[in-house]
């Protein structure tokens, strides 16, 4: 099925079932954003540089209660 | 368990710089944490050694724990790059990574994509691979990208 053809069936779709797709749409790039970060913080993944700096920085002090934090940015 | 949270000032930082409807999303998510750290909305969740959280569709908390403490760091999704890569029938995944500095303008040869400057803006916090820090006056940590979503990355 053309892409067109998939529009113009949503447009024919009632409202409700239109928001139903749509809410499939977001949690269906939800998932494929939780199988990035899977990858990404996985062992080896690009991502665990960032939790490596993380803990280098509580390490040195860097971290700081998220209360205290919270109230002075607010 | 009581759980502690901890943030460094790049968390609130990234937080200052957040919309305001992100802002207050991020603030009742916290509170959802902070009475319950596993409700199904909050969507924590464990990978290896960092733990992640839903803050709405387009950002996340990325942290890690020791015992009951938890350490939190932001992410969000630039969807803006997103769509413009699809709209220019491109299909490249954008991915950043925490090292080296450079600056925003480095990143425009190696996209290929002529991205609005609102875009570049956003560039920096790019799904779960890019962390924060990028403007294009002050420099990015890095960045790497990928054709059609495939890997390896390519570093700056």
């Amino acid at each position: 099925m053309e892409l067109a053809e998939i529009q113009q069936a949503i447009e024919q779709l009632p409202k409700d079932q239109q928001a139903t797709l749509a809410a499939w749409l977001a949690e269906r790039d939800q998932a494929e954003w939780e199988v990035e970060i899977e990858h990404d913080f996985a062992r080896g993944g690009a991502g665990m540089a960032l939790v490596e700096q993380m803990k280098a920085e509580a390490r040195t002090g860097g971290f700081r209660p998220f209360e205290k934090g919270r109230k002075k940015n607010r | 368990m009581a759980f502690q949270s901890f943030a460094s000032e790049r968390f609130w930082q990234l937080y200052r710089e957040l919309p305001a409807e992100v802002q207050r999303l991020a603030d009742k998510q916290y509170e959802l944490f902070r009475r319950d750290p596993f409700p199904p909305s909050l969507h924590l969740k464990q990978v290896d050694d960092a733990w992640t959280a839903r803050i709405g569709r387009s950002h996340r908390v990325i942290g890690y724990r020791e015992g009951n403490a938890f350490y939190l760091g932001l992410d969000r999704l630039a969807r803006s790059v997103q769509q413009a890569a699809a709209e220019d029938g491109m299909s490249r995944a954008v991915r950043c990574q925490p090292t080296g500095p450079k600056r925003a303008s480095d990143l425009v040869p190696l996209l290929g994509i002529p991205l609005p400057q609102d875009d570049l803006d956003c560039f920096g916090r790019l799904r779960s691979a890019s962390y924060g820090c990028w403007r294009p006056d002050g420099g990015i940590r890095s960045a790497a990208f990928a054709a059609d979503g495939a890997l390896p990355t390519t570093q700056l």
